[in-house]
């Protein structure tokens, strides 16, 4: 027996050939010629073995051995169109667990809302949201993490990635801060920040561009959570820089958003996704989804 | 799928992936499989042909099998118990056969 001779193809003319016991009503259906069919009948004999058909006076008949495969055969060929059948491409039919993870700067309160559009339109799958705790890709690397999204910059050589968008930092704090009336970088610096990560020293992308101003400002508290922020700014003195998209869902009273002094560097949100996922169906649509949904 | 990539579906194809499922290692599923680093490779890309997927891509600690390769692992197990079966209940017959025919 040589692998060769067990194909998706062979075997389905077997099956067609045990069913007709006929050369030429088995090329027919097969739509080959009975030349073809005779071939693969010769290589199928050696491999299993069997004569699989022989003749009679009334024509070919099957032997026991064809008559005890053809039963299998079936089997095989079902379990054989199960495994080729192309992955599900419509997502009301995928299955299956997508881990997304977001850091508070990207926008939380943004891929909250798409998730019940998203879990409309794919009701089989788990979608699992989760805070990145810093702006930190490692999870995506190592498997914790199927998307990403993310202001970091990653160059590492097994991560795709699609840019969402573009906008100016802003000033979140309540109405009435002192901040708010004279926003000077030496203000700015000088006032109590709260941050959206886990770093531990609460630093986050603007740090970097504050000391290219030769200014630091102080941490004073640090969360993931983006809806328990507002609270937080409502009733505190403390100010959240973030990205213009992610502080405009918090920027009603008593809050209010205020441009930043000097120049920053505006903020790119980046969607990030391991090679891994890069052909898996239910990712594909996913990312297509997000992307959809997040640069409205 | 197109039958011409199905027909390319042979029995070492399929034993290739299923080494690869077991062991997401090319050169220890070479191995075991007896064939060589080359004939692997060139296995590897069949089976990424036939069924669209990369179904092995490097990340931090060596290779690992995409959503769509583990999607294969049950199919892939069912197919191979069918398979079996099929070839014993040849042998069976014909073990059968052949007590018959020295009985009379």
């Amino acid at each position: 027996m040589t692998p060769h001779d067990f194909t998706p193809a062979s075997l389905r003319t077997l099956r067609v050939l045990l069913e007709e016991r006929n050369l030429t009503r088995a090329a027919n259906r097969l739509r080959v010629t009975p030349s073809a069919v005779s071939r693969i009948l010769g290589r199928l004999r050696m491999a299993f073995d069997d004569p699989l058909l022989v003749r009679t006076p009334s024509g070919l008949a099957l032997t026991d051995g064809a008559r005890a495969i053809q039963p299998h055969l079936a089997t095989v060929l079902d379990e054989l169109e199960r495994l080729i059948q192309p992955a599900a491409t419509d997502p009301l039919r995928f299955l299956g667990t997508a881990k997304v993870g977001i850091s508070g700067y990207a926008g939380g309160l943004e891929i909250e809302r798409a998730l019940p559009v998203l879990m409309k339109e794919a009701p089989g799958v788990s979608f699992r949201l989760r805070h990145l705790p810093a702006e930190n890709l490692e999870e995506i690397e190592t498997g914790g993490l199927d998307l990403a999204i993310s202001l970091a910059k990653s160059s590492s050589p097994n991560l795709y990635r699609a840019s969402i968008k573009t906008d100016r930092w802003v000033c979140m704090m309540r109405s009435g801060h002192p901040l708010a009336k004279s926003m000077t970088i030496e203000g700015y610096a000088a006032a109590q920040h709260l941050a959206l990560t886990h770093a531990e020293d609460g630093r986050g992308p603007i740090d970097e561009v504050l000391d290219g101003f030769g200014a630091r400002r102080e941490i004073a508290a640090s969360t993931l959570g983006s809806s328990s922020v507002a609270t937080i700014l409502a009733q505190s003195d403390l100010v959240l820089t973030l990205p213009r998209w992610a502080a405009e869902p918090l920027a009603r009273a008593p809050l209010i958003m205020a441009d930043l002094p000097g120049f920053f560097p505006p903020a790119e949100s980046t969607l990030y996704w391991h090679a891994r996922v890069n052909h898996a169906p239910l990712l594909i649509w996913l990312r297509r989804r997000l992307l959809e949904l997040m640069r409205d | 799928m197109s039958e011409e990539t199905l027909s390319g579906l042979g029995l070492d194809l399929l034993r290739t992936l299923q080494a690869l499922l077991d062991e997401p290692h090319v050169s220890s599923a070479a191995a075991k499989l007896g064939i060589t680093q080359p004939t692997m490779s060139q296995r590897l890309k069949r089976l990424r042909e036939i069924f669209r997927d990369p179904l092995l891509v490097s990340g931090r600690n060596g290779l690992h099998l995409t959503p769509r390769a583990l999607a294969l692992r049950h199919p892939l197990r069912n197919f191979f118990t069918a398979f079996e079966a099929m070839l014993r209940s040849t042998s069976q017959a014909a073990s059968v056969e052949r007590k018959t025919n020295q009985s009379y």
